[in-house]
């Protein structure tokens, strides 16, 4: 009898020791599972998203971890394929047991994965993907980047009052993307009596642009809204040039690529994008990234490297304010207040958990991206 | 005609030109061979590169040079170690040992000067111009002059000189040309390579016209080329040619007056199979 009751405690012992050990072992280091297409079509993002988040996770580290523990960052791959996010959001619960996740990936991965995480009650931190079903799959589902429909009203905001256009042609490309954004310029732009004389569409992968432009050369609008990826935008702007185009050209996100300044040349000056991140900050965080990121990597910053950076940034911020759990981790996102990273100050994430952050506009100027203002109008920037 | 229109006609003619210049080799190589070199459109996305790789350090001629080097020699390859073993099976077999090497071309491409779009090095210090109220860039009249040269000169070539007749012996009927004591490999590798060549420059005025080099530029062109051989009446070089210039009109037409309705390279294919049902031959029909 004895013998048993002295066995079970010993057994009672072992277990709770065995329980608080591995609670230790954990609170030392915190995983952070991260997917992003490492190879595939988008390679070239996945490699600048995964640069962006090892940078941050290694900084952190440098500075002594967040509130003491040491950032793991576990790496996978999923290849631009909604399937392959899957097995590797799994893994990464299931067999890591990683404390939160990060998305370094695009829309179709991304929301593909995210039932996953929301299923395990394990938090995910979407880094720039704009689809805007991704939150609304659950409470674990936070965006760090500004909904296509937000950044496109800002575009019409900044089209009128910062670049002083009255009438303007919207060219769009023909995906998921193309269409919101197209859709919510119009939206704003009939609000605050911008007139769109034209709105034409053009297929992804197009090469040829000079057709269309002639078609609307003659409606002379005061400014072009292009809704492109920096390969088509390049050419966009090329085009136009060769053409005597005198309109403004606005984009938005998809330009923000040192590659575009590359492949349109001479042609990308003096034009505009929207965006996030803002080259020309004061804010020395963004100058300390940008040299920290151009070093080791030997490319300038993109907004995917920043945007993930960010992500991994404001992971951190909440693991400082203490949270341990799962649980505890999604409410310090959501109790989220004011926090300046390097895409500047978030204020706070809506109850649907989107961001609620400036969008800034950029020029380019001598071949670099300059500051262009800021829409900071919170019905403007506020996520509906 | 109005200034607008013309304009568009313009357009139309000059991204017609490089449409024509990369499907002329093909239309040679299905002339003697009777394959469709679908690799082909590898050796041009090579060529471009060849260029980008080389001009920085040799110059723009010295760039284009290696484009048209590197081209031919690729299509002398592909003839002599691809395309010559496989000429007495099925014609299936050599398409899907093309479609092998075209994959295989795109992917070396990639592995060695990785999936980044590249900015090309080379700008020719050319002028606009203005030609009866249309307006030219350096870039598009540079494409048009080199595309009618090339034209003439391979012209020339296949109806004035004693290679162009074994060449035209060659393709109407490689077993009797041989009989006839024509040397045909010969002739046959000549025309893989003087038709690699001229994707070499197509692949140079591209990436010039665009600015841009990637591995997998040419697969749109290299499957819209193969529409064109057709439509030009599959081995004819000037049905070829006009095939090309009027895919591009009528593209460059129709975006300009109805906007992308539907994607350009389904209009390329929309032409094809309504062209192939009025005149199954082709466009042109028939002889080189």
């Amino acid at each position: 009898m004895h013998v048993r009751r002295a066995l079970l405690g010993v057994v009672l012992l072992a277990v709770v020791l065995q329980g608080s050990l591995g609670g230790y072992a954990q609170e030392r280091t915190v995983r952070i599972g991260f997917f992003a297409p490492i190879t595939g079509p988008a390679a070239a993002d996945g490699a600048s998203a995964r640069q962006g988040a090892e940078l941050a996770v290694n900084e952190v580290n440098r500075a002594g971890g967040a509130a003491g523990r040491r950032l793991e960052l576990i790496v996978q791959d999923d290849r631009l394929n909604a399937n392959e996010a899957i097995a590797v959001s799994t893994r990464l619960i299931e067999q890591d047991r990683v404390l939160v996740g990060v998305s370094g990936s695009y829309s179709g991965p991304t929301r593909a994965a995210a039932p996953v995480w929301q299923r395990s009650l394990t938090p995910l931190v979407v880094a720039y993907a704009t689809h805007p079903e991704i939150t609304k799959t659950g409470n674990y589902i936070f965006r760090l980047g500004v909904l296509g429909s937000v950044e496109a009203a800002a575009g019409a905001e900044a089209a009128r009052k910062l670049l002083g256009a009255q009438t303007v042609v919207v060219l769009f490309m023909d995906n998921d993307v193309g269409r919101n954004f197209s859709a919510s310029f119009r939206a704003h732009a009939e609000r605050i009596g911008l007139r769109v004389l034209a709105s034409e569409v053009f297929p992804l992968g197009e090469r040829d642009y000079t057709p269309l432009l002639l078609k609307v050369r003659p409606l002379s609008p005061d400014l072009l809204y292009v809704v492109a990826y920096y390969s088509e935008a390049a050419l966009i702007a090329r085009a136009a040039r060769q053409l005597g185009v005198r309109s403004k050209l606005l984009g938005m996100q998809g330009w923000d690529s040192p590659k575009f300044l590359e492949l349109a040349g001479e042609a990308a000056e003096g034009t505009y994008f929207t965006t996030t991140f803002d080259r020309g900050s004061t804010d020395p965080q963004v100058r300390r990234f940008m040299q920290a990121y151009e070093q080791p990597y030997r490319m300038p910053a993109d907004i995917v490297s920043a945007s993930t950076y960010n992500a991994i940034q404001v992971v951190a911020h909440v693991l400082r304010g203490g949270a341990v759990s799962k649980a505890q981790v999604r409410e310090g996102l959501a109790r989220l207040r004011n926090f300046r990273g390097i895409l500047g100050v978030i204020e706070r994430f809506t109850p649907q958990r989107e961001v609620v952050q400036p969008v800034y506009v950029q020029q380019v100027r001598a071949g670099r991206f300059a500051s262009a203002g800021a829409i900071r109008d919170p019905s403007v920037i506020e996520p509906k | 005609m109005s200034a607008v229109l013309t304009q568009q006609v313009a357009a139309g003619l000059v991204l017609g030109s490089l449409y024509a210049l990369l499907a002329l080799g093909l239309a040679m190589v299905y002339g003697v061979l009777r394959i469709l070199h679908v690799a082909h459109a590898g050796v041009f996305a090579a060529g471009a590169y060849a260029a980008l790789v080389t001009a920085p350090r040799v110059g723009a001629w010295g760039g284009v040079a290696a484009a048209v080097g590197v081209c031919a020699v690729g299509g002398l390859f592909a003839e002599r170690f691809v395309y010559r073993p496989l000429l007495d099976q099925p014609p299936l077999v050599p398409l899907i040992a093309s479609i092998g090497l075209f994959i295989l071309v795109e992917d070396l491409l990639r592995l060695v000067f990785g999936p980044y779009i590249q900015a090309f090095p080379i700008r020719p210090p050319l002028q606009g111009l203005e030609v009866a109220g249309v307006r030219l860039t350096g870039n598009d009249a540079l494409i048009l002059a080199t595309t009618a040269l090339l034209l003439g000169g391979l012209y020339l070539l296949l109806h004035r000189t004693t290679l162009g007749l074994a060449w035209r012996a060659v393709a109407s009927d490689l077993e009797v040309a041989r009989m006839m004591g024509i040397n045909t490999n010969r002739v046959v590798a000549l025309n893989l390579a003087v038709g690699s060549a001229l994707a070499g420059i197509a692949g140079v005025l591209v990436a010039l016209y665009y600015n841009q080099v990637y591995p997998t530029m040419g697969s749109v062109v290299g499957y819209k080329a193969l529409a064109i051989i057709v439509l030009g009446g599959l081995g004819s070089v000037l049905g070829t040619a006009a095939a090309g210039l009027l895919l591009g009109v009528v593209e460059s037409l129709l975006v300009a007056q109805v906007g992308f309705v539907l994607p350009r390279d389904a209009i390329a294919f929309i032409a094809l199979i309504l062209v192939l049902l009025a005149r199954p031959r082709g466009l042109v029909g028939g002889s080189a």
